[in-house]
């Protein structure tokens, strides 16, 4: 499941209206649940990923779109996912 | 015969809810799932036809394979095939995961089903496009587009529903995915992927034209999220909620209070025995008036609630407040389950039902009964108009208001407090991942609106027309018998509840309680607001042998104890005395008495060690 792409950067460096394209995950074993219920509701590699808001305490958790939603993860969580620069 | 049962499922915020309300007429029951209650309605259908099933509005899910309890709930109930039909709610705002939810579940059972397309008006609106017969064949059920909250397309989902459950159970293909989960995570990453190819096909031949993104959401986003704004409108919310609770609750409670009253007075004017009247006047009526008169408040606050839960809200809070709150250890989704414990803790830790990780149930379950609950309420107000006397401080600001106030904030600060050190004692590895939907900002439903609350309001009414008629008569006995042999009332302290309270006094006199208060509390850990009443009791019923009339108790009260004992009775009803209906809640909730027993235990010495601290510092400086 991991698609390291040598461009790739963690989503917890994009800045609210910037977006990219999901490319994989750095997995340990107890998040696999967490990184299985991503993929269920659509972080699936090659989809766009658009940061919108951080949040007003701590700049964490971050509000992503991704398909036709918007979730809330933290930033613990969007380090571990991979993305690259849109349109590539 | 039984009646049918019917389930409505799908994904959250597709609009589950609004459908339920918006097809069913009949009142709501609590459903009862195998092994849990989970707190979601149940309530009757009318078919076309005239046949009256029973439809269950099952928890959303956004698949199969459940992440939290509530999501469990569902996968059991479509893999028990325990009913006779379903209605699968797709929001059309969101055809990629509706139309992999509706895979998923059609795949997974042969219930026979019915598709309802919800939200078209606004997928419409956003351009969205859909070819319906293309989807039906796909599907291989019925398919109907509709919109719960304009109330069109309702009937033809009906028809089709009564024409469904008529027929034959459908094949089911595989179960999918294995019940009880026992692939790799390797195994289901790649049966998503899959799925996903699979869902995206059809995808692409069912939608003609895809909508345009929500742009309304995300204008309205950028204030309610905004660093500054953001904060700003929580607290206004939040402001505004206790401001309705606390003022405009005030005249309908006068209002209830003053019904009481005069029920009471026409009571003591009629020509029956004297043990008959007070077992109406004094038993009944004073224990069942005191707990009505929280009604209004709990009604606002729940209102306030399902409001903001509606229009889309409460995901923003808890993505506000998840940092704050992850600092004593708690999940963002805690929000929620705690500002309903200030109405009552019982439907609180419900709603911690919908957190992923057991950890973080159990530790919002533990602080809950810190929260102020409304039951406390009436005897802090008794108290305070007792003890604390009305001057103006600060700005014009009242004293008594401020120690209210002061009383909140020392619940929920002790109540985070705790939350920071059981999280430091326990819990030491760290917090799991946060997921949760921003779903569009919704136009609230009132229909949605009222169903909730009369709902809220039936559970109330019958809480108080059964366990608190029954403790109230009970506490009535107790205070009343035993009676000497032609039938004249005995001092209180010889009654049964004057002997409870002389034998708990020396246990109590470290806090400055005597054997009166003694026995008032007995009661409060059935029902805290029952204190007032038998506080109420007790001074009238001794009052009366001399005045005949009784005096205002709050009154009486700053005559009878010193302000010592008023505090420390304050303080101890901001940690102790939880009800016994929210420790049922918890053993059920959390499936194990010992989380039970650890609270009531924990509570307790809370309790025990504030108020003996209050009592022993206060006695020092007053008197």
């Amino acid at each position: 499941m991991i698609l390291n792409k040598e461009e790739s950067f963690p989503l917890s460096s994009l800045q609210p209206g910037q977006s990219g394209r999901i490319c994989g995950f750095d997995l340990d074993a107890s998040r696999e649940p967490f990184f299985l219920r991503l993929l269920e509701v659509g972080f699936l590699p090659g989809e766009r990923i658009e940061v919108l808001n951080l949040s007003p305490f701590g700049r964490d958790p971050i509000s992503v779109q991704v398909m036709e939603g918007v979730y809330a993860i933290r930033l613990r969580e969007a380090e571990r996912i991979r993305v690259v620069r849109d349109g590539v | 015969m039984s009646k049918k049962r019917i389930a409505l499922v799908g994904t959250p915020n597709a609009g589950k809810t609004a459908l339920f309300n918006a097809l069913t007429r009949s009142h709501q029951r609590t459903a009862n799932y195998s092994g849990v209650t989970v707190e979601s309605a149940e309530a009757d259908l009318a078919l076309p036809g005239g046949e009256v099933c029973s439809l269950v509005d099952l928890p959303g899910a956004y698949s199969l394979r459940p992440y939290t309890e509530d999501e469990g709930v569902l996968t059991r109930a479509l893999i028990g095939q325990e009913y006779d039909g379903m209605i699968l709610v797709a929001d059309a705002t969101q055809p990629e995961r509706s139309i992999r939810f509706m895979l998923e579940v059609l795949d997974s059972t042969s219930i026979p089903c019915v598709i309802a397309l919800n939200m078209m008006d606004l997928a419409e609106s956003r351009g969205f496009r859909f070819d319906l017969s293309r989807l039906e064949t796909e599907a291989g059920v019925p398919v109907v587009s509709c919109s719960a909250l304009r109330k069109t397309g309702l009937k033809p989902v009906l028809h089709l529903l009564e024409k469904a459950i008529g027929g034959p159970r459908r094949e089911k293909h595989v179960f999918f995915p294995p019940p009880e989960g026992n692939e790799t995570p390797g195994q289901s990453s790649q049966r998503i992927l899959d799925f996903y190819k699979r869902a995206d096909s059809i995808k692409k031949a069912v939608l003609i034209r895809s909508g345009d993104p929500d742009t309304r959401s995300r204008r309205i986003d950028r204030v309610v999220l905004h660093p500054v704004w953001g904060l700003f409108v929580l607290v206004a919310i939040l402001g505004l909620t206790f401001q309705l609770m606390f003022n405009l609750a005030q005249v309908p409670m006068d209002l209830i209070e003053g019904a009481v009253s005069g029920v009471q007075e026409w009571v003591n004017r009629l020509e029956i025995p004297v043990l008959a009247r007070s077992f109406l006047a004094d038993g009944v009526l004073a224990g069942v008036g005191g707990t009505l008169v929280f009604l209004p408040q709990i009604l606002i606050l729940f209102s306030m609630i399902l409001l903001l839960e509606d229009v889309g809200f409460m995901a923003r809070a808890v993505f506000i407040l998840d940092h704050l709150m992850g600092k004593v250890g708690l999940h963002g989704r805690a929000f929620l389950p705690l500002l309903s414990s200030y109405a009552c803790a019982v439907p609180g830790i419900m709603a911690t039902r919908t957190m992923e990780e057991r950890r973080d149930r159990i530790l919002t379950t533990w602080i809950i009964p810190l929260t102020t609950c409304s039951a406390r309420l009436p005897v802090y107000a008794l108290l305070i108009s007792a003890f604390v006397p009305n001057t103006v401080v600060l700005g014009g600001l009242r004293l008594q208001g401020l120690v209210m106030l002061g009383l909140y904030a020392a619940g929920l600060v002790s109540a985070l407090v705790l939350g920071a050190i059981l999280k430091k004692l326990l819990f030491k590895q760290g917090r799991p991942p946060l997921l949760i939907e921003l779903p569009s900002y919704k136009r609230p439903s009132f229909r949605s609106l009222l169903k909730g609350l009369l709902y809220r309001a039936r559970l109330f009414l019958v809480r108080v027309g059964t366990v608190i008629l029954v403790l109230s008569i009970l506490i009535w006995g107790l205070l009343s018998f035993p009676r000497t042999g032609d039938g004249a009332a005995l001092p209180i302290e010889s009654t049964y509840a004057g002997r409870i309270g002389k034998t708990l006094e020396p246990a109590l006199s470290p806090l400055g309680f005597d054997w009166r208060i003694g026995m008032a509390l007995v009661p409060t850990f059935a029902a805290r607001e029952v204190m007032v009443s038998t506080l109420a009791t007790v001074y009238a019923v001794e009052g009366r042998n001399e005045a005949g009339e009784s005096a205002d108790l709050g009154e009486i009260l700053r005559k009878e104890w010193g302000v010592a004992t008023g505090l420390s009775l304050l303080v101890w009803f901001i940690f102790a005395p939880m009800c016994l209906s929210t420790l049922a809640t918890v053993r059920r909730e959390l499936q194990g008495t010992k989380h039970a027993v650890f609270m009531t235990v924990y509570l307790f010495a809370l309790a025990y060690g504030a108020s003996w601290a209050t009592y022993s510092l206060v006695s020092r400086w007053v008197r």
